[in-house]
């Protein structure tokens, strides 16, 4: 089997947590991942768009499923600061398409009009019946910064702190997240505890149908 | 292959030939041990390609190529490089604007900066690193029996349950966990 080596990452905090807008390093049950996953098993030769940082845990777990992973990173040095598209100079030399795209919870952290452009990018760059895997926040407040997702199991992530406090949330309520995923259809979501909805979104060849 | 190494302090990567070259600090041995790696150093700069027939460590800056398929080449702390490059070990602690190229393994040490594309059949990513661009991972292997990897072999979630339609009021089919 293909590995990787990597250090471990931090404290591992297990169980409930305390929120994802509390600055503290929870592990969190995925449904949505998992879901997003079982797309992948039975396609060969899958290929994969992370959105957020290189993580080591992340590649090791993600190598079991594809044949070829990109890393964009788009949060890093404020890269999706209002008004920037340094995000979108960060996509320049990334090819599609892609089979899944971990989107994390980036949406939350864009203006609307970024929101709209990032999914104007993505949907040439996923394959027809491709994913994207999405976290919305939708407590009362969110992190500041866009957190760090670190894969643990195949519906299990460590939510690693941005360190920069909280702000309010939220931005994007599920009505309006399914208008922004023009050209996705939302196959699933999941309401988990501390307040992060997860979406599993199918690219769909009408654009208009991105609901169920 | 992808295989998880087993030396966490140094971040030598796995065991068994070759290994990379050594830092940029102290004598830069070949694996073999009987010739020291070339070092370009930190005030050199070298625009062009550069090939040779010896392990590389790059402390200073390079724009071009680099092309040592059977060598190792190490990017130093403080080493900057704008080009592709080809190497039988590569390893990088600075920072790299190109392709790598590993016939045998690409190692990003937690100091890397790293953006471009990653070839290699072991890839070693420490903590840290930051990384941004392409891994070729070929094919997930497959495990005696024919079965797919831990990361892989899991069963196909059950049909979706708790799929709501985004929008919808109640948690009626929303999954809280």
């Amino acid at each position: 089997m293909r590995r990787f080596r990597h250090a471990e990452a931090g404290p591992d905090a297990q169980g409930g947590g305390t929120g994802a807008a509390s600055g503290g390093v929870d592990e969190h049950r995925s449904p949505g991942l998992k879901a997003a996953l079982a797309g992948l098993s039975a396609r060969v030769g899958c290929r994969v768009l992370d959105l957020g940082p290189a993580l080591p845990a992340n590649i090791d777990f993600l190598s079991g499923f594809a044949s070829h992973l990109s890393i964009a990173d788009l949060s890093a040095d404020d890269g999706l600061a209002p008004g920037t598209d340094l995000w979108r100079r960060r996509l320049a030399d990334i090819a599609g398409p892609f089979d899944l795209v971990l989107v994390w919870d980036l949406l939350s952290h864009l203006d609307r009009q970024q929101a709209r452009d990032l999914v104007g990018w993505l949907k040439p760059a996923t394959r027809q019946g491709g994913a994207l895997f999405l976290l919305v926040h939708e407590g009362p407040e969110m992190p500041a910064r866009p957190q760090v997702f670190e894969i643990r199991s195949d519906e299990q992530i460590l939510y690693r702190p941005s360190g920069l406090g909280a702000i309010a949330a939220p931005r994007f309520p599920p009505a309006e997240v399914a208008r922004l995923l023009s050209g996705f259809r939302i196959d699933a979501s999941f309401v988990l505890r501390h307040g992060v909805r997860e979406y599993v979104a199918v690219r769909t060849e009408c654009d208009e149908d991105h609901s169920l | 292959m992808w295989k998880k190494g087993d030396s966490e302090e140094t971040g030598v990567p796995d065991s068994g030939p070759p290994r990379p070259a050594p830092g940029p600090s102290g004598a830069d041995r070949s694996p073999r041990g009987t010739r020291e790696a070339a070092v370009i150093g930190p005030s050199i700069t070298i625009r062009g390609d550069v090939t040779g027939d010896e392990d590389l460590t790059i402390q200073g800056r390079i724009e071009g190529t680099v092309m040592l398929k059977q060598h190792n080449v190490s990017i130093g702390p403080e080493g900057k490089v704008d080009a592709s490059i080809h190497g039988r070990a590569v390893t990088v602690e600075g920072e790299v604007k190109g392709d790598l190229h590993g016939e045998e393994q690409v190692v990003l040490k937690r100091t890397a900066r790293v953006q471009g594309n990653i070839q290699a059949p072991r890839v070693t990513v420490e903590d840290g690193a930051r990384f941004r661009g392409g891994i070729d991972m070929g094919e997930p292997a497959m495990a005696p029996g024919g079965e797919r990897p831990a990361a892989a072999r899991r069963e196909p979630a059950k049909p979706v349950e708790a799929a709501v339609r985004p929008g919808a009021s109640s948690a009626v089919g929303t999954t809280r966990t």
